[in-house]
C-alpha cells in the first residue's frame, strides 16, 4: 500500500516556513467594517435595557447589534 | 487622525520609506504599512515571540518597538530568510523535521533560531531550548523545532568545510 513509511512533503509547509501562508488576521480587504464587542463590566447582572442611541450617533458607526436584532425566539445552539 | 511620522529603514535588504501613525509598533509597520504579514501579531506584550524579527543580528519582539524607533535600522523578517528561490537551511530543516504544524509560531521560531545560529553555530539541545525560550508553540511542536535547528546547524557547518578545518 503506497504512503505507509513514506515521508511526504507537508502540504503547505513551504508557505509556513516562508511567511507566505495567509492567516485570517493577515487578510487585507478593502472597505471592511470593524466590529467591536461591548461587554458588561459586571460579574453577574440582569440586562434591563440597552440604549444604542449615543453609539449610533458616533461618526463612522454603521450598525449596533444587540440581542433584539436576533431572530426571535433566539435559536439555541449546541 | 493625528499626524503621521516618516520612517526610513531597511527591511530584507530593501530601503523602505514610509509614513506611519505615531503609535504604530515596528510590527504594525511591517504588517500594515509595508504589507509583510509573515511576522505575526499575537500577544502584543513580548511574551510569545510570534513577532520575532532580526534587527542587525539580534532578535527583537517587533511588538515592543515603536515604528519611529526603527529609523535607520536593518530589519530581517521571515520573508527575508530565503535567497531568491533557495530556502535558508533553517527553513529546509523545519520542513524536513515536520516542525511546522499550524505554522503560526514558525516565522518567530525561525528568526530566533537564525539569531542563535549566528552567534552559536554549534548549539547543544539545551542552548537551542534557551535560544528559543521566547517563542511559544501552542501546537507543542517543540521537539521537531529543536531537531530542525540541530539539522540546520549541521547543514550550515557542512557548507563551510574550510572554516571547520581552521578550528
Amino acid at each position: 500500500m503506497s504512503g505507509v513509511g513514506d515521508s511526504p512533503a507537508r502540504v503547505g509547509g513551504i508557505d509556513r516556513v516562508t511567511g507566505r501562508q495567509v492567516y485570517v488576521a493577515d487578510l487585507r480587504l478593502d472597505r471592511v467594517l470593524h466590529a467591536k464587542l461591548v461587554t458588561v463590566d459586571a460579574a453577574r447582572a440582569r440586562i434591563v435595557s440597552i440604549d444604542t442611541t449615543a453609539a449610533l450617533a458616533l461618526p463612522g458607526v454603521r450598525l449596533v447589534l444587540t440581542a433584539a436584532d436576533l431572530p426571535q425566539p433566539v435559536a439555541r445552539f449546541g | 487622525m493625528t499626524g503621521t511620522r516618516r520612517v526610513a529603514l531597511t527591511v530584507n535588504g530593501r530601503a523602505i520609506d514610509v509614513e506611519i501613525a505615531p503609535h504604530h509598533t515596528l510590527l504594525d509597520v511591517l504588517r500594515d504599512d509595508i504589507g509583510l504579514t509573515g511576522s505575526k501579531s499575537c500577544c502584543l506584550v513580548g511574551e510569545c515571540g510570534a513577532c520575532t524579527v532580526l534587527v542587525g543580528d539580534r532578535s527583537v519582539d517587533a511588538c515592543l518597538v515603536l515604528g519611529s524607533e526603527a529609523e535607520g535600522w536593518t530589519v530581517t523578517t521571515v520573508e527575508g530568510l530565503a535567497t531568491g528561490r533557495d530556502l535558508h537551511p533553517l527553513q529546509a530543516a523545519f520542513l524536513a523535521t515536520g516542525a511546522a504544524q499550524c505554522g503560526f509560531c514558525i516565522p518567530g521560531q525561525l528568526m530566533a533560531a537564525a539569531e542563535l545560529l549566528g552567534h552559536t553555530p554549534h548549539p547543544t539541545r539545551a542552548q537551542i531550548q534557551d535560544g528559543l525560550a521566547g517563542n511559544y508553540c501552542r501546537c507543542a511542536g517543540y521537539d521537531q523545532i529543536f531537531e530542525a535547528v540541530e539539522l540546520a546547524a549541521e547543514q550550515l557547518a557542512a557548507r563551510e568545510p574550510a572554516a571547520e578545518g581552521a578550528r
